[in-house]
C-alpha cells in the first residue's frame, strides 16, 4: 500500500464522519508542480522522515454549503474557510496516522493549515511529486493533491 | 451538567464554535478560548477552568507542551486532548505526561459533552 491509499481511505472517513455525505473519487492523475485554484484552498504540511503536504481546493460554494453543515445557520466566508482548513487537518491527521502505525519507522507530523482564498491564484509546489485526487460530492467538486518529495 | 466551567484550545475557530455550542446548550459556562498552547498556559492561570479541550497541533506552542505546564501548575487539572492524529506514538506521549483522556477528529458536539461528563463524574463518583 502505498501514501496515496492512506489519504484516499483517510478523506472518505473523514469526510463522511464529519459531514455525514458520501464523497465519490472520480479520478486519479499525476499533478502538475502548479496548482489554479477553484476559490478556496487550504494547505497542511507534513514533517518527519518524508516532507510533503496536502491541499484541498475546492469552490466557495462548496466549502459554504459544506459549513452549513455543521452550523447551519453560520453562511460566513470565514467560517467556510475555518471548515475546510479543519477538514484538510483532519484528511491529513487520518492519513498520517495510519502510515505511521503501518510503516512504523515514518514518524510523520503535521503543521497547521495555512488558508488561501480569491479566483484564479495558483500555487507552485516545485519540488514535490503529487498526486491529483479528484472528488465529487452533491455540493462540488473538490480535490485533493497529495505531494511527498521523491516519492 | 450545569456549572461546568470550560477552556477550549485549539488554532481552528471552527472548533471553538461547535465545541461552545454544544458546551452552552448542555450548562456548560465557556470561561476562556486559546487559539495555542502558550494562551492556554497563561489563561489557565487566571481562568482555573474545570476541563480543558485541548489540540495537538497549534503554532506558538502545541497542545502536549501546554499540557505538561499546566499539568506542572497543577497535577489535577482535566485535560481532553483532542486530534486529527491519534497514532501509537502521540497516544504514548499524551499518556506519559499525564492525559488520561483522549479523542480523535472528526467529533460531534454531543461526543464531546458526553466526555466531558464522564470526567467530571468520574471524579465526584456520582
Amino acid at each position: 500500500m502505498n501514501y496515496i491509499e492512506f489519504f484516499k481511505y483517510s478523506v472518505k472517513e473523514s469526510f463522511e464522519n464529519m459531514f455525514g455525505e458520501k464523497i465519490i473519487l472520480r479520478n486519479e492523475t499525476k499533478a502538475p508542480g502548479w496548482i489554479t485554484s477553484k476559490g478556496a484552498a487550504v494547505v497542511v504540511g507534513i514533517s518527519g522522515e518524508k516532507k510533503g503536504r496536502l491541499l484541498i481546493d475546492m469552490c466557495l460554494d462548496t466549502a459554504l454549503e459544506l459549513s452549513k453543515i455543521l452550523i447551519p445557520e453560520m453562511e460566513d466566508e470565514d467560517f467556510a474557510l475555518f471548515t475546510i482548513a479543519e477538514l484538510c487537518n483532519i484528511v491529513s491527521g487520518g492519513a498520517t496516522t495510519l502510515i505511521n502505525d503501518t510503516l512504523r519507522r515514518r514518524a510523520l507530523r503535521l503543521a497547521p493549515p495555512s488558508i488561501f482564498a480569491g479566483s484564479n491564484f495558483k500555487l507552485f509546489s516545485p519540488k514535490l511529486n503529487s498526486v491529483l485526487l479528484s472528488y465529487d460530492t452533491r455540493f462540488g467538486e473538490i480535490d485533493f493533491h497529495i505531494g511527498f518529495e521523491g516519492e | 451538567m450545569k456549572g461546568v466551567k470550560l477552556m477550549i484550545v485549539d488554532d481552528s475557530p471552527a472548533i471553538h464554535v461547535i465545541i461552545e455550542r454544544a458546551a452552552i446548550a448542555n450548562g456548560y459556562e465557556v470561561c476562556a478560548h486559546a487559539k495555542n498552547g502558550d494562551e492556554a498556559v497563561k489563561l489557565y492561570e487566571s481562568t482555573r477552568p474545570d476541563v480543558i479541550t485541548m489540540d495537538i497541533t497549534m503554532p506558538v506552542k502545541d497542545g502536549l507542551t501546554a499540557s505538561k505546564e499546566i499539568l506542572a501548575q497543577n497535577p489535577c487539572a482535566k485535560i481532553l486532548m483532542l486530534s486529527a492524529m491519534g497514532d501509537e506514538e502521540i497516544v504514548k506521549e499524551a499518556k506519559d505526561i499525564g492525559i488520561t483522556h483522549f479523542m480523535k477528529k472528526p467529533f460531534k458536539g454531543e461526543d464531546i459533552v458526553n466526555a466531558i461528563n464522564n470526567m467530571i463524574l468520574g471524579e465526584t463518583g456520582e
